[in-house]
């Protein structure tokens, strides 16, 4: 009873946090296949509207994931304790991650179509998936190496 | 990194006082987790965070945290 729960509700709520990330970043990668081949119908004339459906959940998931990145999800749970100063420095650190390998790749594809004909617009999902994925996968591994201890 | 250099006793000072990481955790306003990180140095505390440590467990910032010898003080 002398325990404050608070923390423990904290604990609790971050955990779900991680999780609900990480089924994100599986759900989000494992459409990747199907949106590239709705996306080459669209962008050919040939898509139906199962196509733009998936691009569209596609989008609207990326958007989400990106969000719950960048503010942490204050606008679900309004506890300070699950944005204190450990998880903004994590998340800054994931973001400069994320944002560093998505130049990078956007740099290899710009080479890349120097060279073979590459169809843009075929790359984009897979540019808008390194840009939430990467930060986001970054961001669950430095939260759970927090919870262990390092 | 000058960040790894920074010693921290927090784990001894809270054992004295009885207290647990989450009960030090609310008291200053952060996750336990951020507790657990500061103590094993994985993460270096802000000076506001360092202080409001000091304060909940009363004693000096620099009883809780230092640099080591070759760092000079």
């Amino acid at each position: 009873m002398s325990k404050p729960s608070k923390p423990l509700d904290t604990d609790r709520a971050m955990k779900g946090r991680i999780r609900g990330l990480s089924v994100g970043i599986i759900f989000l990668s494992a459409t990747l296949g199907g949106v590239l081949a709705a996306t080459g119908r669209i962008a050919t004339h040939q898509g139906r509207a199962v196509d733009e459906v998936r691009v569209g959940a596609f989008l609207l998931l990326a958007s989400v994931l990106l969000a719950i990145l960048l503010t942490g999800g204050r606008w679900v749970i309004g506890n300070p304790a699950m944005n204190d100063e450990l998880v903004r420095a994590n998340r800054a650190k994931a973001v400069w991650l994320g944002y560093v390998v998505l130049i990078l790749s956007a740099m290899a594809l710009y080479v890349a179509m120097l060279f073979n004909e590459v169809d843009f617009t075929q790359m984009l999902p897979a540019l808008i998936l390194i840009g939430v994925v990467v930060p986001a996968i970054c961001f669950v591994a430095l939260e759970r190496k927090g919870e262990k201890g390092g | 990194m000058a960040d790894a250099a920074l010693r921290n006793r927090l784990k001894d000072a809270r054992g004295e006082l009885g207290f647990t990481q989450a009960e030090l955790a609310a008291r200053v306003g952060v996750s336990r987790k951020t507790i657990n990180t500061v103590e094993n140095a994985v993460f270096v505390p802000s000076t506001i965070l360092a202080l409001r440590l000091a304060a909940a467990l009363g004693c000096k910032v620099e009883d809780l945290f230092s640099l080591p010898p070759e760092h000079g003080r």
